[in-house]
């Protein structure tokens, strides 16, 4: 409720302390208490509650008639239709309901985006796996059957992965000009998805710390099975088995971070509206994608320097440098980030 | 369907009133009567059922008086005045004929493509 409490005051911030004013600040802070008492009661978090109350408060300038305040917010660009321009810029206004049409988008597709991503990740473990496990005799099948099974199923994967993208893109094609940044931002916009933003913050870091676990866990399966492969009659599938429980960490880090970075995705293309710049990029776009290209790298550098070089006796040296290097990087933007905000 | 905003703005102060002839309601209270009664078709806004309520408080067709919510909470009530009921059966009247007359370019641009 606090979230709450202060997305009302930053709201009205902007007017003088009338009485006329605090009675409609007070009247409003009530309606929203009760709604979010209500939404509480009817067993949602308190997250969905914080957000589902600002997304139904609506808009302050349409109080303004009749709290005799409209002289002071003209100067905000030509109040209220969706279809608005701003003169300075002439970029079309993005006014709260859409913005908030957005927002509801982007909760709607963020898991399917997640599985498309987890199943681009997952897509190789077949082709991988497979033939590794036919070669050692683990599978009853030739070498070549598993190579085409594996691929198979990487080309299913990679098909459900791309339909899953085409149905997100479909929903958030009404607020294409938002995720391009052709818009400039109504007055409480920015104020509205920060405060959304950061009710959601408390939840989308834990599982960005999570998921940063994950990675930096990811390749020690792999040095593992490379290691006890060395003396194993089983030869090269363990670290075959490696490879795909890489993979699997991977995925599973993507899985849990892509979901809670919504609001922040939210927060930064409207930011870019709002005129902060385009190197503004989210998390999602630094160590999401870094993570979906570093570890199958490493792991492609591991594999070629291991079976080229014959060189499996120190080869493995690869995972403790790469993970250290990922830590670095991640921790080196996550402070990039921080510093940004603070400035801010 | 949702009803976009800008189509039932005429006629929220009229959703209000019908409400308030029933009973002294509160903001909170009007809002999810609102929503319940629309079902998935339109949830008004916060702002949007102030404003409609304190335009209607300064028209003289409702009037406000302190109450407790039922979860012990001080309240905001609104009462309907004579003037408001009066003002209710000329919008009812209003929006019945605006329905009619919309009502006949619809038949017609359907009886068009039937044709």
């Amino acid at each position: 409720m606090n979230v709450v409490i202060a997305y009302l005051d930053t709201m009205f911030s902007a007017y003088p302390q009338s009485p006329r004013m605090l009675e409609a600040k007070a009247e409003l802070q009530g309606m929203m208490e009760d709604a979010y008492t209500g939404l509480i009661a009817e067993g949602r978090s308190e997250n969905e509650a914080v957000g589902q109350v600002i997304r139904d408060f609506g808009n302050l300038e349409e109080v303004a008639p009749v709290l005799g305040i409209a002289s002071d917010i003209t100067r905000e660009p030509a109040a209220a239709t969706s279809g608005s321009f701003d003169a300075s810029t002439e970029r079309p206004v993005v006014q709260l309901d859409q913005a908030q049409g957005y927002a509801d988008a982007l909760q709607r597709i963020r898991f399917r985006f997640t599985t498309a991503v987890v199943l681009f990740v997952l897509s190789p473990a077949a082709l991988i796996g497979l033939p590794a496990a036919a070669g050692s005799g683990s599978l009853p099948i030739g070498g070549h059957v598993g190579l085409l099974i594996g691929l198979v199923v990487l080309f299913i994967m990679v098909a459900i992965g791309v339909t899953l993208l085409v149905s997100t893109s479909r929903e958030t094609a009404p607020y294409k000009r938002i995720s391009d940044g052709q818009f400039s931002v109504g007055p409480g916009v920015t104020r509205w998805a920060e405060t959304l933003a950061e009710a959601n913050d408390r939840s989308r870091i834990r599982a960005l710390q999570f998921a940063i676990g994950l990675w930096i866990l990811a390749p020690i399966p792999l040095i593992a099975f490379a290691l006890l492969s060395e003396n194993s009659p089983q030869g090269d599938f363990l670290p075959g088995v490696g490879v795909v429980l890489v993979l699997v960490l991977v995925a599973a880090g993507l899985g849990i971070f892509l979901p809670h970075t919504w609001s922040r995705t939210l927060v930064d293309d409207l930011g870019r509206g709002a005129g902060a710049g385009a190197a503004d990029d989210d998390e999602r776009g630094i160590v999401g994608v870094i993570a979906a290209f570093y570890w199958p790298l490493l792991t492609a550098i591991f594999l070629a320097w291991s079976f080229i070089g014959s060189a499996w006796h120190i080869s493995w040296i690869v995972w403790p440098v790469g993970a250290v290097l990922f830590g670095a990087i991640a921790g080196g933007i996550s402070a990039l980030e921080s510093y940004r905000r603070a400035r801010r | 369907m949702p009803i976009s905003a800008d189509a039932i703005r005429g006629y929220v102060d009229l959703m209000v009133l019908s409400l308030l002839r029933d009973s002294p309601s509160y903001a909170y209270e009007l809002a999810q009567r609102i929503t319940s009664m629309s079902g998935d078709d339109y949830a008004i806004k916060q702002t949007t059922l102030y404003s409609a309520v304190k335009r209607l408080e300064a028209g003289g067709l409702v009037s406000s008086f302190a109450g407790v919510s039922p979860s012990g909470k001080p309240r905001t009530y609104y009462r309907i005045a004579d003037a408001g009921l009066a003002y209710f059966d000329l919008k009812v009247a209003e929006w019945r004929s605006t329905k009619s007359v919309v009502d006949r370019f619809i038949d017609a641009a359907s009886e068009g493509v039937s044709q």
